[in-house]
């Protein structure tokens, strides 16, 4: 199946850095090659490469001594990026995530749940002219027959490392779910019918719409935690409150629910250390969202405006078009972090956590 | 790659950010915690305790594991053990002084992590020194409980969170490593696996682990205060003992390594000052012996001064080791010393122990 996107060609010194390898460039090389029966000849004795998403991972297992032992765990955690205030960067960050989780070699399942569809125009997919099954429409089938996920997604990356199941705006329509029984669970019933399907992957993100919908409920009751953007900035930091009432109004109603009552994981985007009020506020933020507040402040970043329409393979804000830029290496802390707060795994193994908790220098 | 970015931990600590404050919950705070039960009913009674945990509100009827480290629960103190896989054997008096003052003023801010024993009590995964000082705290404020995540951890989890969870924070001396890593190797583990998940190179593994070569008293002695000897002066001791082998060379490394971790040498003159004693230099003009530099230390045991005096360039080089020191006031004391000194010296011309270096 041909993929959306062009394979990233990820640059040695980059991928030590993923990899979080401590030694030195030709070490990592050699073991490299020893891994993926290397292009080294005698001919060609420094043959440098490029790596994929795909041997990142197995760099990574070997790293650990796992190679052989794959053990998948069943359910990966949800990732649902959703905010009660639009143009905070949800999409932005929630494409960047998705990218760098591949990167670090984890297989993602990137869930478009806004109708506006702009992440799966930032992947590079035209909804205008491509037919495209969005999620809606797959938990409409749960029940009724297969669901048919197996062919609502879009590679993103080869191997599985990144696939999409993308959004158009025909998703507006919700009436289906009016009449659906406890519709609540709508999109955990999916999940329940699709284990097979979903546990191929290690993180599942889904990036939600702005407003209180059927759909995005939905997407809040599967979810143990929510990742909650918040710009430094009066409107979006008063939308925390309308966002608190959203998760105190799931809780309230569903106190038993099994994965736990809902929790939110807030971080702050599109800082800017030379605006005052920017600082100031990050003060306010603190003592509001204390506990459950990223670490990680994601800079304001030039890079992720960009787009490129003439060149749909580099089109799009994306991670993997500057992986030395400050706005991804906050994109690759956060990314760590997550690992650690939603306990992604890389093939089910634990250790993988503790090793995403270090920072490469 | 590029520069690190901003962290609300160092902004807080920096104070561009003001910390949080406990004053009412905001409603998001609220909102996350709208289940969750009340104070009362979350304290872990001291009987069952895993069960207890087992049975919170939080988790479904259906759903037979406990909240994984999802939501903090109130532990009883008496209730927690130490973990045996710890590797901190030495603890600053000072700092864990400041923190259980500030757990005794706000309690215990970021819950610790322990992981059910069969036995139903529960064992520290990471916030050792929390637990002390809350204990410490309990004195004063009465406060019996400590907020922890509870964690299902079989012994092999557990001893690699422990020795991760340390291994991430700046401050763990190289013997505390090295004695982790001793752990990490009996349970089986290759180094090549220790450095990936450590995340420490090569060298250091090796130098850290060469370290528990040292005899046993010695390193008793580094226990002490495993801060002031660095797996690298462990290697100068360790070739010492090679060049020097019997109980003479333990003798010798014994007193100047005892010296080196009560502040009164520095790590660097391991070496000579063995050497020194094991083969003290003929008797000569007594001035010779004392081309060492000396430390000037305070109380707490901080290197304050260094003072090293060169008879053949007729010259004393005083160095504030302290940053905090004004130079030139240290200068002028010095001065103002010597002026006295010699003042005193042609007042009384007998006093001939006053020797006046320039």
């Amino acid at each position: 199946m041909s993929t959306a996107r062009k394979v990233p060609k990820i640059k040695p010194r980059h991928a030590i850095a993923l990899t979080g390898f401590d030694g030195t460039p030709k070490v990592f090389r050699d073991r490299c090659n020893k891994v993926l029966g290397g292009d080294k000849t005698p001919e060609k004795p420094y043959q440098h490469r490029d790596y994929t998403p795909a041997e990142i991972r197995l760099i990574r297992l070997y790293l650990l001594s796992l190679a052989g032992a794959v053990a998948y765990p069943g359910m990966p955690p949800v990732i649902n990026v959703r905010m009660s205030k639009g143009g905070v960067g949800k999409t932005t960050l929630a494409t960047n995530l998705a990218v760098c989780l591949a990167h670090l070699g984890y297989r993602c399942l990137f869930i478009d749940g806004d109708p506006q569809s702009s992440a799966t125009d930032v992947f590079g997919v035209d909804w205008t002219t491509q037919k495209i099954t969005h999620i809606s429409e797959v938990m409409s089938r749960v029940g009724k027959g297969p669901s048919g996920i197996q062919n609502a997604i879009i590679p993103i990356y080869p191997d599985g490392m990144l696939d999409l199941v993308a959004a158009d705006i025909t998703m507006e329509n919700e009436n289906w779910l009016l009449n659906a029984m406890s519709r609540e669970y709508a999109f955990q019933r999916l999940l329940d019918a699709e284990t097979e399907f979903f546990s191929q992957y290690d993180v599942i993100i889904i990036d939600s719409a702005p407003g209180a919908s059927f759909l995005t409920t939905s997407f809040m009751m599967a979810s143990k935690k929510l990742l909650s953007v918040v710009t430094p900035e009066p409107k979006p930091v008063a939308a925390l409150d309308v966002l608190a009432s959203s998760i105190a109004e799931i809780n309230y109603n569903f106190p038993n629910r099994a994965i736990g009552p809902l929790g939110t994981h807030v971080v702050v985007n599109r800082f800017d250390q030379t605006k005052k009020p920017h600082v100031e506020l990050l003060s306010t933020i603190a003592s509001k969202c204390q506990g459950m507040l990223s670490d990680v402040i994601v800079r304001q970043h030039v890079g992720f405006l960009k787009e490129n329409k003439d060149d749909p393979e580099h089109c799009g804000p994306l991670f993997e078009n500057d992986l030395g830029a400050p706005g991804s290496r906050d994109v690759l802390d956060l990314a760590r972090e997550l690992v650690k707060v939603f306990d992604i795994r890389l093939a089910g193994h634990q250790a993988e956590a503790v090793l995403g908790m270090r920072i490469a220098a | 790659m590029t520069k690190p970015g901003f962290k609300f931990s160092g902004m807080i600590n920096s104070g561009t950010v003001k910390p949080p404050e406990n004053a009412t919950p905001s409603l998001i705070q609220q909102a996350v915690q709208a289940v969750s039960p009340a104070p009362e009913d979350v304290v872990v009674p001291p009987a069952p305790a895993a069960a207890a945990i087992v049975q919170s509100p939080s988790a479904a009827a259906n759903e037979p594991a406990p909240p994984q480290g999802t939501q903090a629960v109130e532990l009883q103190l008496d209730m927690i053990d130490v973990s045996p896989n710890q590797p901190r054997v030495y603890s600053d008096d000072e700092e864990l002084k400041a923190l259980t003052e500030s757990i005794a003023m706000t309690g215990v801010r970021f819950p610790i992590s322990v992981r059910i024993l069969e036995s139903g009590r529960f064992e520290i995964l990471a916030g050792h020194r929390r637990f002390a000082a809350a204990i410490e705290a309990s004195k004063k404020t009465g406060k019996k409980t400590i907020p922890a995540y509870v964690h299902i951890r079989d012994a092999h989890d557990a001893l690699l969170d422990t020795i991760t969870e340390n291994e991430n924070r700046v401050n763990l001396t190289d013997y505390e490593r090295a004695l982790a890593l001793q752990k990490l190797a009996a349970a089986g583990l290759k180094q090549m696996q220790m450095i990936a998940i450590l995340g420490v190179s090569q060298a250091t593994v090796s130098l850290c682990l060469n370290m528990l070569e040292l005899p046993a008293s010695i390193q008793a002695v580094i226990a002490r205060n495993p801060k002031r000897f660095s797996s690298g002066t462990a290697k100068v001791a360790r070739e010492l003992l090679k060049k020097y082998p019997g109980e003479l060379g333990e003798k010798a490394l014994l007193t100047v390594v005892s010296d080196i971790v009560d502040g009164k040498l520095l790590q660097q003159q391991l070496r000579s000052s063995v050497e020194f004693l094991i083969t003290p230099p003929p008797a000569g003009p007594a001035v010779t012996t004392s081309s060492t530099p000396r430390l000037v230390i305070s109380d707490a045991g901080a290197a304050v001064f260094s003072t090293h005096a060169k008879p053949k360039d007729r010259t004393i080089l005083v160095k504030c080791e302290d940053k905090r020191l004004d130079v030139e006031e240290v200068e002028r004391i010095i001065r103002d010393a010597l002026q006295k000194a010699v003042r005193e010296k042609e007042e009384n011309p007998k006093n001939q122990q006053l020797t006046s270096d320039s």
